[in-house]
């Protein structure tokens, strides 16, 4: 075990005695992650903002039976995406209001209702180039929308948060030829979707 | 035209998830063919696409989060946890491959658990009323909130307990539901192991599902490897079924306790008519992965016995 598991090994079971501070040290070390995974799966920063809170109150009430069979970060993910996956079938009843709505556009950058920003990784100022991220943004954001929910969440868990495949699987307790066809998947579809800006 | 195979393999590339040896052949058929390298340059471009739509949680959506976070455990804390809890949180969702199975299990806890509270709640009303008037009752944790100084009232607080006992045949009702409760619920291993030991040794019948369900439970959620190993021994007794080869599937993928992988795997075998194809994933995995050695060659000679190919 490395030091920087073991030091984490240690933070959980302090949290596990019901020691808050220790708690909230383990929240801060994923939950920039875990709300960027929600932002990308539900593009939508209200929706997102549940899903952090349902995902560490569910933690917070399950982690005095975590027994160390699985990484932290494993299982973290593993409840994260339970939660995800309610939320997508708790969004099919409802119209959810999309990420593009919560914004107004200024100066070619995203800004959200209460005017911070919430940044795609390479817009810039030039107007020709922020028309052009923002039609391509909105398209990737469509695009995403038609994937199903497991799907996107395969995806984004590998192309934008970086985790291999095999993790992925541990995550969804699946094998890993389910994730693999669940990626090919997405890409074929978003592939077709975004042929314009890339063919 | 690239068929799908190698459209796959190129994905896989670009994710760097090919072994050495599966990167080298790519490579090789990419230096030969001008097919594959077009199609390997408009993935690539995909990738770069993809990559605007890269969105940064914004720092005030952060604190936000975080704030409302802390709220939430400051005024409303949540009960305390244990082990089934987290067992239900962690399977209760429709990704879980155990949920449909596994619901079940749950309905029936929350059942019991509510039948229980209910029956434990009209004593404890009774006790608040008027905690003399009922025999064998102990009082403790007395504290004194102070007198009102308007109406000159006393208020103190206490706790009123007081012990029952449940007599009867190991197949009565109310004997299985308390065996099933204290199986999952009770913070006390002595009285996990007490319970399942008394279920294991005692029960004839194999019929209940309340029991084979908190079996279940315990042989996948116990923190404690002896509690486990008698839930999987009294499971032994139960006809095969879908829920009981899920659980050992789990066991001996995630279970610690290499002893208790070993009678889960030995249980699985006498299950081999049945195998599906999950159940001979798991135990390639074995093959390949665990890391003990009994294990291994176990899962193979398994897998050898079926007449199923290792790897």
């Amino acid at each position: 075990m490395s030091p920087a598991d073991n030091e984490e090994k240690q933070l959980i079971l302090r949290a596990q005695k019901g020691e808050m501070g220790a708690f909230e040290e383990l929240v801060y070390r994923y939950d920039r992650e875990v709300l960027a995974l929600a932002i990308h799966f539900t593009q939508s920063q209200e929706e997102a903002k549940d899903i952090y809170q349902e995902v560490f109150l569910r933690v917070f009430n399950a982690l005095r039976g975590f027994r160390f069979e699985s990484r932290f970060s494993t299982w973290l993910y593993r409840i994260t995406a339970n939660v995800c996956f309610t939320q997508a079938a708790r969004a099919k009843r409802r119209n959810s209001v999309p990420i593009e709505d919560e914004y107004v556009e200024q100066d070619g950058r995203g800004v959200s209702g209460n005017g911070s920003y919430l940044e795609p990784a390479r817009l810039d100022n030039q107007p020709m180039r922020a028309a052009m991220s923002k039609e391509i943004g909105e398209r990737i954001r469509s695009a995403l929308e038609g994937l199903s929910a497991q799907q996107r969440l395969v995806f984004t868990l590998r192309h934008y948060q970086g985790h291999k495949l095999k993790e992925i699987a541990e995550i969804l307790n699946c094998a890993e030829g389910t994730v693999k066809k669940h990626l090919f998947n997405a890409t074929a579809r978003l592939r077709n979707e975004l042929s314009r800006f890339y063919a | 035209m690239i068929d799908k195979d190698m459209q796959d393999l190129l994905i896989l590339s670009l994710y760097g998830e090919l072994s050495d040896q599966e990167q080298k052949e790519l490579d090789r058929l990419l230096s030969e063919r001008e097919d594959l390298r077009r199609e390997m340059a408009l993935l690539q471009r995909l990738h770069q696409t993809l990559d605007e739509g890269h969105l940064r949680p914004p720092t005030h959506l952060l604190w936000q989060s975080r704030q409302q976070l802390s709220e939430a455990l400051l005024t409303k804390p949540p009960a305390p946890s244990r082990p089934w809890m987290s067992f239900v949180v962690d399977w209760l969702s429709p990704s879980a491959p155990l949920a449909r199975a596994l619901t079940s299990l749950v309905l029936v806890t929350a059942g019991l658990a509510i039948g229980f509270l209910m029956f434990a709640n009209g004593d404890r009303s009774r006790v608040g009323f008027d905690p003399f008037e009922q025999p064998g009752v102990r009082l403790s944790g007395v504290q004194f909130s102070g007198v009102d100084q308007g109406t000159g009232q006393v208020a103190v607080t206490f706790e009123a307990t007081r012990t029952f006992q449940f007599k009867g045949p190991i197949d009565d009702e109310r004997i299985l539901r308390f065996l099933a409760f204290t199986l999952i619920n009770d913070h006390n291993p002595g009285a996990r192991l007490q319970a399942v030991n008394t279920i294991g040794n005692q029960l004839k019948t194999r019929d209940d599902l309340e029991i084979q369900n908190a079996l279940i439970g315990a042989l996948k959620t116990d923190t404690n490897p002896a509690v486990r190993r008698e839930a999987l021994q009294a499971l032994k007794g139960y006809p095969s079924g879908p829920q009981i080869k899920q659980a050992l599937l789990y066991v001996l993928r995630y279970d610690s306790n290499a002893r208790i992988r070993i009678e889960a795997i030995n249980l699985l075998e006498s299950w081999s008519s049945e195998f599906d194809q999950e159940t001979l994933e798991v135990l390639r995995e074995k093959v390949q992965s665990d890391q003990n050695d009994y294990i291994r060659r176990k899962a193979e000679t398994v897998l050898i016995g079926v007449g199923k190919e290792v790897f």
